[in-house]
């Protein structure tokens, strides 16, 4: 368990979990249109909501991402990231079980087009959901944990 | 924590808003969902009564809050009376999908390339035609709704007369018509 204690280890995670979701959101804020036409593809969500979803969510995933790497409210971060992950992963579940052709030339490009891609996707996702986990738990313990070395107060 | 979570979705919606607000790629806050209800397709029953064009489809509705004529939802026999007589076929496919099979004589406008072109060039792309002449569009039917956004992009850019085959490619193989390939 050490290794989650490891302030690089936790940082590497923290990079890439971020990194990941930066890219996730350039490509999306680069083309709402295109994304908002795959929301509406899953068919989770009501009509009216989708183009809200479009706009704001690529902005969640970047500054979420942004945050997680600059090290600013990890915590709070990683529980937004968490429930995101929580919401594609669903998300991608229901597509797959529904057996939506969410590629089918009916609705635009898509990251998950194939049965296997979007098993691959949804894996993904849950490792990206253990790491944000292992940020969740050590990050501020790990914190915490060295003001109460160093004799200060320990907060919340 | 809370607190915290909350300033972050807060940040995120006034960001997001305002990018969108100042974007020239930005989209409409909510999405125009009449366009996507399936209606009833306009089956016209004066098809019998008159060979002419022109009755065969209802007459254009200019919609002053759109701004442009809006595009209507027909169903397959009206779809195929237009095809007897040579009416501008669109297919909003992909490419790879077209070569594999369309209804004969139509046109490959995939929708994903179309609708991220400017304006300018939309107009060029489709100037042979004239703002009335009455054109179907239609993509691979069953859940498929890019007929539909293709339909409305097109008479965003001035035709008076898209009409909508909601049934699509599937429908049409479905019921023993030709196709091209």
């Amino acid at each position: 368990m050490t290794i989650f204690r490891n302030k690089y280890f936790l940082l590497t995670l923290r990079i890439i979990i971020g990194g990941l979701f930066i890219w996730a959101a350039i490509v999306k804020i680069s083309d709402p249109k295109a994304f908002a036409t795959m929301v509406k593809g899953y068919k989770l969500f009501p009509l009216w909501s989708i183009n809200l979803i479009a706009i704001i969510l690529p902005f969640v995933e970047l500054i979420t991402g942004l945050l997680m790497i600059f090290g600013k409210w990890i915590r709070a971060n990683s529980v937004i990231i968490s429930i995101l992950l929580i919401l594609f992963i669903i998300g991608l579940a229901q597509a797959y079980i529904r057996g939506l052709d969410i590629n089918c030339g009916c609705f635009s490009t898509s990251a998950a087009s194939t049965p296997s891609d979007i098993l691959w996707t949804i894996v993904r996702d849950i490792f990206m959901l253990i790491a944000t986990f292992i940020i969740y738990i050590f990050s501020e313990t790990n914190k915490e944990s060295i003001k109460i070395n160093n004799g200060g107060i320990k907060n919340d | 924590m809370k607190k915290q979570i909350l300033i972050i979705i807060g940040i995120c919606v006034v960001v997001s808003l305002a990018a969108n607000f100042i974007s020239p790629k930005g989209i409409p806050l909510f999405i125009d969902e009449s366009r996507y209800e399936e209606g009833t397709p306009n089956v016209n029953n004066n098809t019998s009564q008159s060979n002419n064009l022109g009755n065969l489809v209802a007459n254009p509705n200019y919609d002053k809050k759109l701004g442009f004529v809006k595009p209507q939802n027909i169903g397959f026999e009206l779809t195929r009376q237009l095809h007897d007589k040579n009416v501008l076929f669109i297919d909003g496919r992909k490419k790879e999908e077209f070569i594999l099979g369309h209804i004969p004589g139509s046109i490959n406008l995939p929708y994903e390339e179309f609708y991220v072109m400017p304006e300018a060039d939309k107009k060029s792309l489709l100037s042979k035609y004239k703002p009335d002449d009455i054109m179907v569009v239609y993509c691979g039917g069953g859940e498929c709704e890019v007929s539909i956004d293709l339909a409305y992009e097109i008479a965003k850019i001035g035709f008076n007369s898209t009409n909508i085959y909601r049934g699509g490619y599937k429908e049409w193989v479905e019921k023993g018509n030709p196709v091209s390939k």
